[in-house]
């Protein structure tokens, strides 16, 4: 049986999930995401909305993703277009996050490029993906 | 403080002891006891150590020994589903369990499981119903532990309902630390996740966010609290309602030293220093 893990996205980070768990097939391993999410979110909804679960294979590769926000209960009385709005902002909230991300990641590394010409000490590794590109020494 | 007990319980409720660096080694339930009632039960106060997952009896079934945690822990469980059982109350070295509610009381639907592997006192639940005939002391202690499991059921059921997972389970840790008179409690995730309902990714998930922030250390199937007031911090507010002011421990003391009118001086012979 394939092992899956649940890491979470929340807005102070990554929390890995370390072991991973044991499940039949990817249908399986989407609903056992949903109930982890449904239980980190009981009981205060609001504070987890732009929360999500990255469910990945034994080789970390990312199979799918569960936003809180699609599977919340305490929404589902509201009308399906402001439902659907509120989905849009958690996605665009993740993109924009990502991007924010992505360039801060960029400026680290050009950073650490001109630390390196300069003989000072550089950042070669940042949430487990390295900096700037090995010298040839 | 009679003979029982190595030393005072501190204002932190626990009793300290010289030779294993503040980890009790003794029940707060009979330590705070006279030595008059505490020699009624001692012919028949045996200790016994017992392993995480033994159950001591199970819910429907009337309990023959009362027990005494010294530094193990006595979780309540109701079954939910075949091989899965919420914990509804739990009982360490701050109370006692097990007493005999005599023929014509309906038996407690709670099983009794060991959940952190310690060491407990223990004695024929008979014997404590006959010598609690004989000293309203005893019997204010059956009744005092006794409010103390009513009291957790009831704070429990809202917490359940109304708290959030990680605020759940960081106060279920506290409480297991405060149980068993330790900082390491060696339980492993798979029984958090099943004493508070959840799946174990959900308990893993939120034990690795503890961990992320340096309040707890997790190897292996024990869980390390490196920093108390943050714990606390992250728990629900029950772990406040449950504290230290309802600990059958406390309340029997208090009783002792408010009633010694009639009482000799409780100095033992054998005061270690």
């Amino acid at each position: 049986m394939p092992t899956f893990f649940f890491n979470l996205i929340h807005r102070g980070g990554v929390t890995l999930d370390p072991d991973g768990t044991t499940l039949p097939d990817e249908p399986a391993a989407r609903l056992h995401a949903e109930g982890v999410a449904r239980e980190l979110m009981q009981n205060r909804e609001a504070a987890t909305r732009f929360w999500r679960l990255r469910v990945c294979d034994d080789e970390r590769r990312l199979l799918f993703e569960v936003p809180f926000v699609e599977i919340d209960p305490t929404l589902l009385h509201l009308p399906v277009h402001l439902r659907e709005a509120m989905r849009d902002v958690v996605v665009g909230a993740a993109s924009l996050g990502n991007a924010i991300h992505d360039v801060r990641f960029s400026i680290r590394q050009l950073r650490g490029t001109m630390a390196r010409a300069d003989g000072l000490p550089y950042l070669v590794a940042l949430d487990g993906r390295t900096l700037p590109d090995r010298p040839a020494t | 403080m009679n003979e029982f007990g190595l030393g005072a319980i501190g204002p932190n409720g626990k009793l300290a002891s010289p030779s294993r660096g503040g980890n009790a080694t003794s029940n707060g339930v009979l330590a705070a006891l006279s030595p008059e009632a505490l020699g009624r039960l001692k012919p028949f106060l045996r200790e016994r150590f017992f392993r995480d997952g033994h159950v001591l009896w199970k819910g429907g079934e009337r309990p023959d020994r009362v027990y005494f945690p010294v530094s193990g822990m006595i979780s309540l469980v109701v079954a939910t589903k075949p091989g899965a059982a919420l914990e509804v109350g739990s009982v360490g070295l701050e109370g006692a369990i097990g007493f005999d509610g005599g023929a014509d009381a309906p038996a407690a639907p709670a099983s009794a499981v060991v959940h952190a592997s310690g060491t407990f006192v223990h004695m024929p639940a008979r014997e404590f119903a006959a010598a609690s005939r004989q000293s309203e002391e005893l019997r204010r202690v059956e009744l005092v532990c006794r409010e103390w499991i009513l009291a957790q059921a009831q704070l429990g059921a809202v917490c359940n309902a109304v708290h959030s997972a990680d605020a759940r389970f960081g106060r279920w840790l506290a409480r297991a630390a405060e149980a068993i008179g330790s900082d390491v409690v060696a339980v492993t995730q798979e029984v958090a996740a099943e004493m508070l309902g959840l799946r174990r990714t959900t308990v893993t998930l939120i034990a690795q966010n503890l961990q992320a922030a340096g309040i707890i250390r997790y190897r292996r199937g024990v869980i390390t609290i490196l920093n108390h007031a943050a714990l606390r911090g992250a728990a629900c507010s029950c772990s406040a309602s449950l504290g230290p002011s309802r600990w059958p421990s406390r309340l029997v003391a208090s009783r002792a030293d408010g009633a010694g009118a009639d009482r000799p001086s409780a100095e033992p012979a054998n005061r270690s220093a």
